[in-house]
């Protein structure tokens, strides 16, 4: 029997609640704090001790956009997201891991905004670079669940979701070098 | 039209001008194999719904065998399909070396003094590279022993910057380590029953291309979801050219061939990726592509032998 995806697409919406509760037994063994209201610093903290990277659904980042982006005009907030984003581009290849942690920021900062699906893309890829597999594949899941159909979501899928990251039938399998 | 390598078998050759021949009036089915899970599952699916199956089989070097073991290895379930009549196309998602190869290691960052070392003798890059260019070599000569053409498909997705490791090299050290591979196989190891395809990513770039001195057949990929993805195919040929074939050689949806001709994207061939064909394509999508008159089937192939 053919094998679908390893990760089939779930067909039916999940509560943001469980989704980042679902993340956080997977890539952490701990519960988020899903729903508690916590300063920007102390995600990023979390985040620097190496816990989940968050992709948060829209509903629950509607309540964080109003004290994320007081006092910026509309237009400034989309300016500094847009260059924010190119530049996390950037940093995936160069440092992941300060990708990591400005995309998590960004997605608080901005939360459900249009360049979500690609801060989570990102997200997916700064992981990856940072050899931290089994996260990347979370993150993945997560975003095709949350963002599906955008290019994004997809070619996260494409590379993270299907070919299992490790299987008996490879021909390194076992070895951690060519030279062994 | 003859393939880059002057001394190319004859079943290479006669395959490579039969690809030229469908090139802008045809279009080859293709479906690759869940080499990691049952990939007969794969093909009998469309034999199941169709009644026709793929004309080419894609393949990957990673997966030494199948699961269960009795549907045989990338190697031998190539040949079998060969001698039925189709085309193999054989990827490899190669460890970067020094590491050895696993899915997860084919995504691992390379630093450019790695790409400069991975061509250069001495090094354990080098070393490494060259143990795997001899496992992708013997493979081929057992398929060449048997009078097997293959389109080998080795750097899939490149691009600046992509998800493997030869895409972190610069577009430079990209075309080195291309000349580099194929010389190995060819002049070194005497692999001669290849196609080389040039496989970009969905952002074909014309700095990553070794030029047609060293590409047979060149193409990008794509998992978008509305095809039949003109704007990527003109920006292939705009460095391609109108000549070479270009090749959707990996996609998750099947364009439907009466969008894709006579100019829209004149694809040379689909390859639908592993498990999209269920997960990424009604049937209804599938049914009426392999009908159409544009489409290649098995069957429908002529012996290259």
């Amino acid at each position: 029997m053919n094998r679908m995806p390893i990760f089939p697409r779930r067909k039916n919406s999940v509560s943001a609640l469980l989704w980042l509760a679902s993340v956080a037994v997977v890539l952490a063994g701990a519960a988020l704090l899903v729903g508690a209201r916590e300063p920007l610093n102390q995600s990023v903290a979390r985040l620097d001790s190496g816990e989940v990277p968050q992709l948060r659904s829209p509903q629950l980042n509607a309540q964080r956009s109003t004290i994320a982006n007081s006092g910026m005009t509309r237009q400034a907030a989309v300016e500094r997201e847009a260059s924010t984003t190119e530049r996390l581009h950037q940093l995936a290849e160069s440092d992941p891991a300060a990708a990591l942690r400005l995309a998590i920021a960004d997605n608080l900062r901005f939360p459900g905004s249009t360049d979500a699906p690609e801060r989570g893309w990102i997200i997916c890829r700064s992981l990856v670079n940072l050899r931290r597999f089994a996260e990347a594949v979370s993150a993945a899941r997560l975003l095709v669940e949350q963002y599906p159909d955008t290019p994004w979501a997809l070619d996260a899928e494409r590379h993270l979701l299907v070919n299992p990251m490790s299987d008996p039938s490879e021909r390194g399998y076992g070895h951690q070098s060519e030279l062994e | 039209m003859t393939p880059v390598d002057p001394n190319a078998t004859p079943a290479a050759k006669k395959l490579l001008c039969y690809l030229y021949s469908q090139y802008k009036n045809h279009v080859l089915s293709g479906q690759q194999e869940t080499s990691w899970s049952s990939p007969v599952g794969d093909i009998d699916f469309y034999q199941t719904n169709t009644g026709k199956y793929p004309a080419i089989l894609g393949g990957d070097f990673l997966y030494l065998g199948t699961s269960p073991s009795s549907q045989g290895t990338t190697t031998s379930r190539a040949q079998a399909y060969w001698e039925a009549g189709g085309i193999p196309m054989i990827r490899y998602h190669m460890g970067a070396p020094p590491n050895a190869d696993s899915y997860e290691n084919s995504m691992l960052g390379y630093s450019s003094a790695q790409c400069n070392n991975v061509v250069t003798a001495g090094t354990s890059e080098n070393t490494s590279y060259k143990s795997k260019l001899d496992y992708v070599a013997g493979n081929l000569l057992t398929l060449q022993t048997a009078g097997v053409a293959v389109i080998l498909a080795l750097f899939h997705e490149t691009q600046q910057n992509g998800w493997f490791w030869w895409s972190k090299c610069s577009s430079s050290q990209f075309s080195a380590l291309y000349k580099y591979s194929y010389d190995y196989l060819v002049t070194t190891k005497g692999v001669h029953n290849v196609l080389r395809l040039m496989p970009f990513s969905g952002t074909p770039n014309a700095s990553f291309f070794p030029g047609k001195a060293q590409v047979d057949l060149a193409g990008p990929d794509t998992y978008a979801t509305n095809p039949p993805f003109g704007s990527m195919y003109s920006a292939t040929a705009a460095f391609i050219g109108s000549t070479m074939p270009i090749a959707l050689h990996e996609t998750g949806v099947i364009t439907q061939p009466s969008t894709m001709f006579p100019s829209a994207a004149p694809w040379l061939m689909w390859n639908v990726w592993a498990g999209y064909q269920k997960s990424n394509n009604t049937l209804a999508n599938i049914k009426s592509a392999y009908s159409s008159s544009y489409t290649v089937t098995r069957d429908e192939l002529p012996s290259f032998k």
